[in-house]
């Protein structure tokens, strides 16, 4: 018996509701921490090669993976009502919509246009008719983490702040950036994180956060880390910024203006407001300190984003965005930002929408931290 | 093998210009060069993205480490680069790649201005573009309107790519080596006493500390029988060690069984299997008389989570082609990497397999990089 998806269950509905007979959704078993993986959405598995749920609209659902050996683990996993492990996905799926009765029926499809052209124009040859594209279905109906969702992002800001401890004590001039980034990345591996979308890189005077590379750490180094940590499929994100050596008086300064943009963010971020409010907070502590023709790219990026591989809503906290906030929400905000004087500097939490604002899920917020040189 | 892709590539990325200098690019670019001056193409389009990119980083050393990045390769002049990264990450893209022009692929302008250079319309070459999402194809199409047609190209890479360059094997054999230093590090954590994934992250930190892209590992929780992506539950300990393991060098991937303990009656045809698969990779014999060897060594069928394959060709990418397996058509390619597997499954026993990185010769019998029983016990 299959464990209750209350998002297949919602989609069945959904169905119902826009008198369609079925959905179909995708994924490719690449991952993304920025993108919803709708796959793992309806059926709580990560697939490792191209896979398929289907729904129908009585609420029946049926899992495809592959390859083939991977069908013991995906049924153990999975919330779907029937689970195939096959080695040709289109196939499969061309036999199962014909025993589900969906083969000439009016269908949705969920991330179809995001796999590649080939399992596309093999999906698009099973179906009678032009199916109805509903890309934003499955980030759409996870917007709101669940109960257990939620504790599991807390788990995941607990093994980044975990690692991110571990980055304090390994740091030292001398050590390779993939020499630190290799042993906080399987330091939190050890801790649960099945994935991690690790960002770390150091310099004197950064104009961004990178993967790690060959260069060595220095004295006067300001190490840049984004530790994004993924927990039961939550990926969380915290941003610190960490000097080798004593920090400047004007890193100081410098770095209170970020954390000023943080709360004023947080503060911003209640039910009902827009993505653009919420940067527009952030962004006014940078005009007001002189930094208004640096608050877009290259010197920053967005001001925050939502976190894969559940759901990717509210998407970019950025000036245009006119998505609008709900209590339970999970995203990161960061107004991460360049600064002439110091290069750029990392600061965010993973947080959760409250009534009251939002609410960081790290027991201790970014400062600027040194370590010995 | 197939495991659960990463959402993003680690370690050390750059372009190590020592290791593989601007003229090693040019004399591969020769053969794009070549065929657009055959077909009379303006010009190549080659996509690849973080899941598959071996074509694109063979041409490029570019490998996208999330997302996707398109070379637009001029009939005459250099070539751009588009990478779907904001422009904040594009300097560090730069570092990546020997094409100085590189661009956000955020800006789609830049692809229309790169075809504004190539005059009034003609025919563009297209490698990889099934890799593509419709999505992004739907804006080249859209770019290319009535001026411009796509003519597949796919074979040019293929001829190209058939054999394994020196400076290619040369980091593969590191890449091997790395491997090995991994596989033993699983397997001693294994022998320590361990559980199956504290084994695998043993596996994974040593690589790791070895500056490799990317490490794929797959334990198996039930003796062999079964394969699962690391999950963290650091509870397992099964009978005997069977478990996978992949790294990726500079753009190289190598990858190992490791086993520990397996009963000899697996060991046994596994090891045998091996050996004739082994000798057998001599160039220009036929990949189907392999197998049906192999075949019959293992006495048994080969264990299904090989699918049915005893073997194909590595590099940039985990799969190359090549594959050796029953009915499948071809011959062993000189100087060339191929992964080699046996393996049997008994449902008493477990599971047992074994494999090797052998570098085919012009003549004879080949080099072997790596055998899973030089590190197994």
């Amino acid at each position: 018996m299959a464990r209750q998806n209350e998002r297949a269950a919602q989609a069945a509905a959904w169905l119902g509701e826009e008198g369609l007979d079925g959905l179909l959704v995708f994924n490719d078993g690449q991952n993304s921490f920025l993108d919803s993986n709708a796959v793992y959405v309806m059926s709580g598995v990560r697939p490792i090669g191209e896979s398929a749920v289907v729904i129908a609209r009585d609420g029946g659902s049926t899992l495809i993976v592959t390859p083939s050996w991977d069908g013991e683990r995906a049924r153990a996993l999975s919330t779907t009502h029937r689970t195939l492990a096959v080695d040709d996905l289109v196939k499969a799926l061309g036999e199962v919509l014909a025993r589900e009765g969906l083969a000439g029926a009016k269908l949705a499809v969920c991330a179809l246009v995001k796999q590649s052209r080939a399992l596309a124009r093999g999906v698009e040859a099973l179906l009678a008719a032009p199916p109805r594209h509903v890309d934003w279905l499955a980030s759409h109906l996870a917007r709101v983490r669940n109960a257990d969702e939620l504790a599991a992002a807390r788990k995941a800001v607990w093994i980044a702040e975990r690692g991110y401890e571990r980055l304090m004590e390994a740091a030292r001039p001398g050590v390779r950036e993939f020499e630190l980034a290799a042993d906080i990345y399987t330091y939190m591996k050890g801790l649960g994180a099945e994935d991690n979308f690790l960002l770390m890189s150091a310099s004197q005077h950064n104009l961004a956060v990178r993967a790690a590379g060959r260069r060595i750490l220095q004295e006067g180094d300001i190490i840049l880390g984004e530790i994004t940590p993924c927990y039961k499929g939550q990926f969380v994100q915290i941003c610190r910024t960490t000097v080798i050596g004593r920090p400047t008086q004007i890193l100081h300064d410098k770095y209170k203006l970020l954390q000023e943009a943080m709360r004023r963010g947080m503060d911003a971020a209640v039910p009902g407001a827009t993505m653009a409010q919420v940067t527009e907070a952030m962004n006014d502590c940078f005009r007001a300190a002189g930094y208004g023709d640096y608050c877009r790219p290259p010197y920053m990026r967005v001001r925050g984003h939502g976190l894969g591989v559940t759901s990717d809503r509210p998407g970019d906290l950025t000036d245009t965005s006119e998505v609008r906030l709900e209590e339970g929400m999970v995203f990161v905000m960061h107004p991460n930002q360049y600064i002439p004087e110091t290069g750029y500097l990392m600061c965010g939490e993973t947080v959760v929408i409250s009534h009251n604002g939002a609410i960081s899920l790290s027991d201790v917020d970014a400062s600027l931290d040194s370590v010995a040189a | 093998m197939l495991t659960v892709h990463p959402s993003i590539i680690l370690g050390s990325y750059l372009w190590d210009e020592e290791r593989l200098p601007r003229d090693e690019f040019d004399i591969r670019m020769g053969a794009i060069r070549e065929a657009m001056a055959e077909r009379g193409w303006a010009g190549v389009l080659l996509y690849g993205d973080a899941r598959e990119h071996g074509s694109l980083a063979w041409f490029t050393n570019f490998i996208p480490r999330m997302r996707w990045a398109m070379a637009l390769i001029p009939a005459k002049g250099e070539p751009r680069l588009l990478a779907s990264m904001s422009s904040r990450d594009i300097p560090a893209m730069r570092t990546m790649t020997w094409v100085p022009d590189v661009k956000t692929g955020w800006e789609w302008r830049w692809f229309d201005e790169w075809l504004a250079t190539l005059g009034e319309g003609g025919t563009l070459g297209a490698i990889g573009l099934d890799l593509m999402t419709p999505l992004l194809f739907g804006s080249v199409e859209k770019s290319l309107g009535d001026r411009f047609r796509l003519e597949p190209g796919d074979d040019i890479v293929e001829a190209a790519r058939a054999t394994h360059r020196p400076r290619e094997i040369a980091i593969l054999r590191e890449a091997a080596d790395i491997a090995r230093a991994a596989a033993a590090a699983l397997r001693e954590a294994w022998e320590r006493g361990d559980d199956i994934e504290t084994a695998a992250l043993a596996g994974e930190r040593m690589a790791r500390q070895r500056a490799v892209h990317d490490v794929r590992t797959l334990v198996s929780r039930d003796g062999g029988r079964t394969f699962e992506p690391y999950a963290a539950r650091f509870e397992d300990r099964p009978q005997h060690l069977l478990a996978y393991v992949a790294v990726k060098y500079l753009g190289c991937w190598a990858d190992a069984y490791v086993e520990s303990g397996a009963p000899q009656s697996l060991r046994g045809p596994v090891k045998a299997a091996l050996d004739g698969l082994i000798a057998g990779m001599q160039a220009g014999a036929p990949v189907a008389g392999l197998a049906q060897a192999a075949q019959a060594q293992l006495g048994a069928p080969l264990h299904p989570a090989l699918t049915g394959l005893f073997g194909r060709r590595i590099g940039l990418s985990l799969s190359e082609g090549g594959e050796i397996g029953a009915g499948r058509e071809g011959l062993v390619q000189a100087n060339t990497v191929y992964a080699l597997q046996a393996g049997v499954l008994d449902p008493a026993q477990g599971g047992g397999i074994a494999s090797a990185l052998v570098l085919t010769r012009m003549q004879g019998e080949p080099e072997v990089l790596l055998r899973s029983d030089e590190v197994s016990k």
